[in-house]
């Protein structure tokens, strides 16, 4: 069922692997370092964010589409990539779960308020491994069409908060320091190394050696959307009302309204922003089961999606049980671990073929 | 005729009594017993499980007339539709043959005039001295003036012929006969199609008959791509299936992938295209039609020009269509025979259609349960009031009124026609008003329940049509428990099932996803005719010339070009 995925589809499964958490959860952790100058935090991360991308790039298009862990374990030692591949399993097994938990606290606290959170865990977790069992070429298919519909929401969503803009509300400009908005551009930074997801999707990329071009893209997209979204909430509420609300993007498409009959329209934002983060939350399944596939060598993963959900399931029911101990983790631990898995790994992955290539042959003795 | 039924008389004409035995049949019986030991072997196995084949193994013809007509009697057992003639008479000649026919499948006229009044006024076939050999080849090459003459060596070849209305001609001392197409049954005459009218466009539809719809096929393609090749599935029903494409048009992969499916259809009976349908489709237990079908030569025409291979099953109206992608099943052979933008606005309706007919009841269910914020005031206001009485949930409502309508439809397709406007009355009134009155249901579910049957209709392929009239059940559940998250979460799960399913290898969701901009021409809207120059490769494997560029009607360039660049009119006298 896996097929292989183009240039521009991979660019958008970039778009959804990065936007719909980010839009719930960002917007706070900015706005509270950078207030009215948040955009310009926005754009020192997506800087960062496009390095991160190249380097990944550089990455895939080196190891040109092979299983990123088994091309380690070929250049260094199969210990080696067991070892890498036990710690990126980890790393995306809490990663996924943060993902669900998100999801599960947004509709908890928004849309299904009396649903226990493990029903709507597990119901959640069946659909997106069957998701999953589909392939990412279905995947990616679905994706590009849920992407499509940004063109009705988008429209709306601006010509339904015209008149409640006020462009006054971004003033003044450049009143925070280089210092508060590298402190606010360090969680947004952490999103966007999440491009480095690539790197497990590359066995199914039709072009890897486009994966810098791939990443570039769905970054600018990302943080064009983000930009837009951060703006216009700023125009409507003002930064101090957004350091307050906790998703203060859906509390500017609740007062979204067309003349006095369309009104209140957060539950239709809401019900597309679920469609996004199915495909967030089925693309890092995905990429966990890829890193499970890898790691153990296990010819076909489908046996498995199922055991690796149920690790998920337990991860987020208990690890991330308490709302504060999931936000402290995206504001001060999450950096970090980032940095590490979505930086570090690719990072050490270049030098290691550069080393292997700068490598001078032994010659043997002529006779 | 006279002098026919005196020679006839002449000539001992009987009819063979089929249950009589004799010492030749014996071999037959060892011969038969040998293959069919053969075939038996595995069901011994475990005496529970049927033998696979239930038709026996073909079977070489015997030298001898009598053995041949005993087996030919026995198969066929005591029917009296099926005659057997013979023509011999010792005394003039040595020739002795037999003619066996099905009664009702031949035209007698036919058969009379074509091929017994030649065989009986032909003298050479009188004289002593004529062997059976030469006569076979005589009457083959020479005497019967009938274009479809054909040999058979076995007795199934020869049985699978006298099926399909041919009349077996058997010679004594030649392991070989001759069968003469004489088929003429009764037929049903050309119609308008039942279930996909148009106001414009061609009136006329497939009729029971395979070689009517590969005619009316001819009739519009009139070229020599067009191939037709012909199955005969089912061991029982010996159905004509015929796969009818363009050369060089279609992809050999699919044709490939139609052939090996078809030829694997290992069934006794092929009743309806339905039959057909379900063995070769793909999804399995998809909910969603992945072959379209359609009773309009004009619309299969139309398939088949853009690259899908057509499947016409003698017996039924109906022809299959393959490989086809969700969105073949929104496009109406209408569409191309009025002007596009009204196409275009329709065909948009049909879209809206589908998600009416799909969401709404659900959309009624989840607002009305659990987001009663995102209606208006006034709207909530109104609704509350008329739900007020109603002692049911809203789902209890929605699956009440959905249910009695899904039994009026069910209603209507079965009563007599006489009954309809009755049944009208009835479901109308009593089932709709009066339920409203005394407040069983909510007028608005009334409303809704109406609506989204009214939408149902206005999908034009019946198979997506009614696929979607189930996944509105379960919709309706799922909004009753979960709200629009359900419904979201519902819609997830077709969307994904959509993008992983094919049809013979095309993706489902295609041109849309995985996306050809350029495709989508004639998709969510159809563009002018002349701007669709390109073949999508959707079907295809590669992309072809539909027609020429630059075809965008425009005046001729110049200032005398009217006069002089104009054709006359044909017929029109130059002077």
């Amino acid at each position: 069922m896996n097929g292989k995925v183009g240039t521009t589809q991979a660019a958008m499964l970039i778009v959804n692997t990065i936007l719909p958490t980010a839009t719930v959860v960002l917007p706070v952790i900015i706005s509270n370092y950078a207030e009215q100058d948040a955009p310009l935090a926005i754009l020192l991360s997506t800087f960062f964010g496009l390095l991160i991308a190249a380097l990944v790039g550089s990455t895939v298009s080196r190891i040109n589409g092979a299983p990123f862990l088994t091309w380690v374990g070929e250049k260094s030692s199969p210990v080696i990539g067991t070892v890498l591949g036990l710690l990126m399993l980890q790393f995306y097994l809490d990663n996924t779960s943060t993902i669900l938990r998100e999801f599960v606290n947004f509709l908890k606290d928004n849309v299904l308020v009396n649903t226990p959170i493990s029903i709507l865990c597990t119901l959640i977790l069946l659909i997106t491994i069957y998701m999953v069992r589909q392939g990412l070429e279905a995947i990616a298919r679905v994706n590009s069409l849920v992407i499509l519909l940004f063109v009705f929401f988008v429209p709306l969503y601006l010509f339904g908060l015209s008149n409640e803009m006020n462009v006054h509300q971004l003033l003044p400009m450049f009143d925070h320091s280089l210092a508060e908005l590298t402190l606010a551009s360090i969680t947004p930074t952490t999103w966007m190394s999440e491009v480095a997801v690539l790197l497990f999707l590359a066995p199914y990329l039709k072009d890897p050696k486009r994966a810098r071009i791939i990443g570039w893209s769905g970054l600018i997209v990302v943080a064009l959307i983000m930009m837009f979204s951060l703006i216009t909430t700023l125009m409507v509420f003002g930064p101090d009302f957004i350091k307050l609300s906790t998703y203060p993007g859906f509390t500017a498409a609740s007062i979204v309204h067309l003349g006095r009959f369309i009104e209140k329209l957060d539950i239709l934002f809401i019900s597309y922003w679920v469609m996004s983060i199915y495909l967030k939350f089925s693309i890092f399944l995905f990429a966990t089961v890829e890193c499970f596939k890898q790691t153990f060598r296990v010819g076909s993963s489908r046996p498995f999606i199922g055991a690796l959900g149920l690790l998920i399931l337990l991860e987020c029911l208990y690890t991330w049980q308490s709302t504060e101990k999931l936000n402290l983790y995206n504001k001060e631990g999450r950096f970090l671990v980032f940095f590490l898995f979505n930086v570090l790994v690719p990072l050490g992955a270049i030098g290691l073929d550069r080393f292997k290539k700068g490598k001078p042959k032994q010659k043997g003795w002529e006779t | 005729m006279q002098a026919l039924e005196t020679i006839l008389s002449c000539r001992q004409n009987k009819e063979l009594k089929t249950g009589d035995n004799n010492a030749k049949e014996s071999r037959f019986q060892q011969n038969r017993g040998v293959m069919m030991a053969n075939k038996q072997k595995p069901a011994r196995k475990n005496a529970s499980v049927p033998s696979e084949n239930s038709v026996p193994a073909p079977l070489p013809l015997d030298p001898s007339l009598e053995v041949n007509l005993q087996e030919l009697g026995k198969r066929i057992g005591q029917s009296s539709d099926v005659v057997f003639r013979r023509f011999t008479n010792e005394s003039l000649s040595s020739l002795a043959l037999a003619f066996v026919y099905i009664d009702g499948l031949v035209n007698a006229d036919v058969v009379n005039q074509t091929v017994l009044q030649p065989l009986l006024e032909t003298v050479t076939l009188k004289s002593e001295s004529i062997t059976a050999t030469d006569a076979f080849r005589m009457i083959k090459d020479q005497i019967l003036p009938i274009g479809g003459v054909k040999e058979g060596k076995t007795l199934e070849a020869l049985l699978s012929m006298l099926f399909d209305g041919y009349t077996l001609i058997l010679f004594d001392g030649l392991q070989m006969a001759l069968a003469a197409d004489t088929s003429g049954w009764e037929k049903r005459s050309v119609n308008e199609p039942t279930s996909q009218g148009v106001i414009r466009g061609p009136k006329e539809g497939f009729t029971e008959s395979l070689r009517t719809g590969t005619s009316m096929l001819r009739r519009r393609l009139k070229t020599s791509d067009l191939r037709i090749e012909e199955y005969k599935i089912g061991q029982r029903t010996q159905t004509g299936v015929a796969l009818v494409y363009l050369d060089g048009i279609a992809s050999e992969q699919v044709l490939k992938e139609v052939r090996r499916r078809l030829n694997a259809i290992h069934t006794d009976s092929i009743l309806e295209s339905n039959y057909i349908e379900e063995f070769i489709q793909d999804g399995g237990l998809t909910p969603f039609p992945t072959i379209q079908n359609t009773e309009r030569p004009d619309a299969m025409a139309g398939g088949i020009l853009e690259g899908q291979i057509g499947i016409i099953i003698d017996g039924t109206p109906f022809a299959l269509l393959a490989p086809s992608t969700f969105f073949n099943f929104f496009q109406s052979s209408e569409d191309y025979y009025q002007r596009y933008d009204i196409s275009s606005f329709l065909r948009l309706i049909r879209y809206g259609a589908f998600f009416v007919s799909m969401l709404l009841p659900a959309l009624y269910i989840a607002v009305t349960t659990f987001h009663q914020e995102m209606l208006p005031t006034t709207l909530l206001v109104s609704l509350a009031a008329q739900r007020e009485g109603v002692p049911l949930p809203a789902l209890a409502e929605a699956l009440l009124m959905e249910l009695t309508f899904d039994v009026l439809r069910e209603a209507g397709v079965r009563m007599p026609r006489t009954i309809g406007p009755a049944i009208s009355i009835v479901g109308a009134l009593v089932l709709g008003q009066a339920a409203v009155q005394a407040g069983l249901v909510s007028a608005a579910m009334v409303i809704v329940v109406s609506f989204t049957a009214i939408s149902n209709f206005v999908i034009p392929s019946l198979a997506i049509a009614n696929s979607i009239r189930l996944i509105r059940f379960v919709m309706m559940f799922i909004a009753a428990t979960l709200g629009l998250f359900g419904i979201m979460s519902f819609l997830m799960v077709l969307l994904i099932h959509m993008a992983g399913l094919r049809s013979f290898g095309v993706p489902y969701l295609s041109p849309v996803a995985p996306m050809v901009p350029r495709y989508l021409k004639d998709i969510l809207i159809r563009v002018p005719l002349w701007s669709m120059t390109m073949r999508p490769k959707t079907n295809l494997g590669k992309e072809t010339r539909r027609q020429g560029p630059d075809q965008k009607p425009k005046p001729a360039e110049g200032k005398n070009s009217q006069e002089s660049g104009q054709p006359k009119p044909q017929g029109e006298d130059p002077a």
